[in-house]
């Protein structure tokens, strides 16, 4: 591989990596399982990887993305039997259009997450890293705090909402 | 953002929470379809939902360094396995960059400063450079001092943590403590900014103090303007005046007196003195009144007289201010070192009628710090703060009520953070006001701030 090669490899995997944030929350929404999330996301970025020589430098890379994304998940779905669907046809589109429309939101508040954070309460933002940067399951957050998963559900679910209600107040109001 | 109605949001609620752990069953997600056809603000809502849930997938970096430095060994959470593969590949290139040096250096003023960068803390005489992303840490009873190429200068307080940044928006994050700033004027369109947990400050060059907690942020301007933001709000704080920035918003405070007593040589006309023999001053016949010889200026400053008892008898001394000034305000006094004593600093009426703080570096009540009322005709105390306070140098003492929350700093550092709901009379002029009734402080200055309206 060539200087021109590898720069032109550096910066495909540059905007692939800061595309999985983004494509993750569009097959989430999807899917509605973080698992199955994972596992079509997987599927994306081999595709883009396998296509990538199809990929003209500036051109669009998200709108490309997103499109693997979209029909990598409808393959998804015809192979899942119809009763294990989250959802049906029709508010599986209504969802796809909703959530394209809610990345142009996703900069913008990855941009406010940081301060969001910073407003948590001391034991949120530990409960915050304990499950998201070391992956610490939710029995074993449970246990440490001598609670139940439940509880602990519960609490990360209102911290995500006071997350989502800070970074929707930044981008807005900056808007 | 779209909040749902009421009558699903509990369903919601348990659905969402199982959905971002993969513990969604079959009737659950059944149940999530259901709602999300029905109610169009519930599939904004998800949609939403969704996208924080990704984006805290993908915040690892932040997170790592929000992390208590004292917490274990971590294990990165990492994106699907071909993201990786694929990273490892090609990708170390771009990942292993390292962060762009700041023209900047940091030395001691006071006691040891820590540098902290990749995780591991560096002695300063062995840095060459400065970096993004270093953070700077002063301890207890230290202080630093942290020098731009362009000259701006920033001195750390005690128990002061920032990071250093050069990514356009702002040069450094205060995270925890206190800052001087003396900032060099900036190029048009580029201010220097300082990030907080909860607000933004952007300075032209100016010199300021701005403290940082994790649940609020405190500016000082002492020349110049600095303008703070929060929660979408914006004030411009100008010279003297104060700006605090909380989950609430943020409020202006301007100064309305502000008092050198080392260059007085009598109470300033704003203000008067009243005293109640300590025999009365608890008990439905006290008396109260004006008196003209139980202050005395000089020494460097303000002192109150108790005595001795053949001339004067013992009591409670006030001087107070006779304008009203309202219930929310900022009173700050400088007593100085060397011999024990006690002062009351009183808000929302004076010292009879309003919320008393009084600070006592001396063996008797209330040997430390307390929030109390007389006002009933007996000695409520409210909260209380048994720390010794040590009268071996000058303390600058601090209280501020907005609404029903008291709070209390000496040197900075917070005593009493108290809610109060015993009530006051209601006729009492809402002003404010210092006072003595145990040993006699000096007390150098008075500044009082109250909310611009």
């Amino acid at each position: 591989m060539g200087p021109k090669a590898t720069r032109e490899s550096e910066e495909f995997v540059q905007l692939m990596t800061g595309h999985q944030g983004r494509l993750f929350a569009y097959v989430l929404s999807l899917v509605g399982n973080p698992d199955a999330a994972n596992d079509v996301l997987q599927e994306v970025n081999v595709v883009l990887w396998r296509d990538s020589r199809e990929f003209r430098p500036g051109s669009n890379f998200k709108a490309w993305a997103f499109r693997v994304a979209h029909f990598q998940v409808m393959a998804w779905r015809q192979r899942q039997i119809r009763d294990r669907l989250v959802f049906e046809d029709d508010l599986f589109e209504a969802l796809a259009t909703g959530a394209r429309e809610c990345d142009d939101l996703f900069d913008r508040r990855q941009e406010r997450l940081t301060g969001c954070l910073e407003k948590l309460t001391p034991e949120h933002r530990e409960l915050v890293r304990q499950r998201y940067a070391d992956g610490t399951p939710l029995q074993s957050i449970a246990l440490e705090r001598g609670t139940t998963a439940n509880a602990v559900m519960q609490t990360l679910f209102r911290i995500r909402q006071r997350l989502m209600l800070c970074v929707a107040r930044y981008a807005e109001g900056s808007a | 953002m779209s909040t749902p109605c009421e009558e699903i949001r509990p369903d919601l609620e348990a659905l969402l929470g199982a959905l971002a752990e993969g513990r969604l069953d079959a009737p659950g997600a059944k149940r999530l379809s259901q709602i999300l056809k029905e109610h169009p603000d519930a599939r904004q809502f998800y949609l939403d939902y969704c996208q924080m849930h990704a984006l805290l997938q993908s915040a690892h970096g932040v997170l790592r360094s929000l992390e208590n430095p004292a917490a274990g060994r971590r294990r990165l959470l990492a994106w699907g396995a071909a993201a990786a593969a694929l990273l490892a590949a090609a990708g170390a290139a771009i990942l292993g960059r390292g962060s762009g040096p700041i023209d900047a250096s940091v030395s001691t003023l006071q006691g040891p400063v820590y540098v902290v960068r990749d995780d591991r803390r560096l002695p300063i005489a062995d840095l060459h450079d400065m970096r993004a992303g270093d953070r700077i840490l002063t301890p207890a009873d230290a202080t630093s001092e942290v020098r731009f190429g362009d000259g701006s200068r920033l001195v750390l307080f005690e128990k002061t943590e920032i990071r250093l940044r050069d990514d356009g928006r702002a040069r450094l994050d205060l995270r925890d403590g206190t800052v001087r700033c003396d900032i060099a004027p900036q190029a048009a369109g580029r201010p220097f900014g300082i990030l907080t947990p909860q607000a933004e400050a952007t300075v032209l060059g100016t010199s300021f103090e701005l403290a940082a907690s994790s649940e609020e942020t405190r500016l000082l301007v002492r020349s110049g303007r600095v303008r703070l933001r929060s929660e979408g709000q914006s004030i411009e704080v100008g010279p003297g005046e104060r700006g605090s920035a909380t989950a609430a918003g943020v409020v202006r405070w301007v100064p309305i007196r502000d008092l050198d007593f080392s260059s007085m040589s009598e109470v300033p006309p704003t203000m008067e003195t009243i005293f109640c023999e300590s025999a009365t001053h608890l008990g439905r016949d006290r008396r109260i009144e004006t008196v003209h010889d139980r202050v005395r200026f000089g020494n460097g400053g303000l002192t109150f007289v108790q005595g001795p008892e053949t001339v004067a008898k013992h009591g409670l001394v006030v001087l107070k201010e006779k304008e009203e000034i309202g219930e929310d305000v900022i009173l700050e006094a400088v007593v100085a070192g060397g011999n024990p004593w006690s002062l009351g600093l009183t808000v929302s009426g004076d010292a009879f009628e309003g919320y008393r703080v009084i600070f006592a570096a001396m063996e008797e009540y209330p040997n430390g710090v307390a929030v109390d009322t007389i006002s009933a005709y007996d000695l409520m105390v409210l909260a209380r703060d048994p720390r010794k306070i040590p009268y071996d140098r000058d303390r600058t003492l601090r209280v501020e009520r907005r609404g029903s929350r008291i709070r209390v700093w000496i040197d900075g550092q917070t005593r009493i953070d108290t809610e109060v709901t015993q009530p006051l009379p209601e006729g009492r002029r809402r002003t404010y006001s210092m006072s003595n009734f145990g040993a006699e402080p000096l007390v150098k200055s008075l500044r009082v701030w109250v909310p611009a309206r």
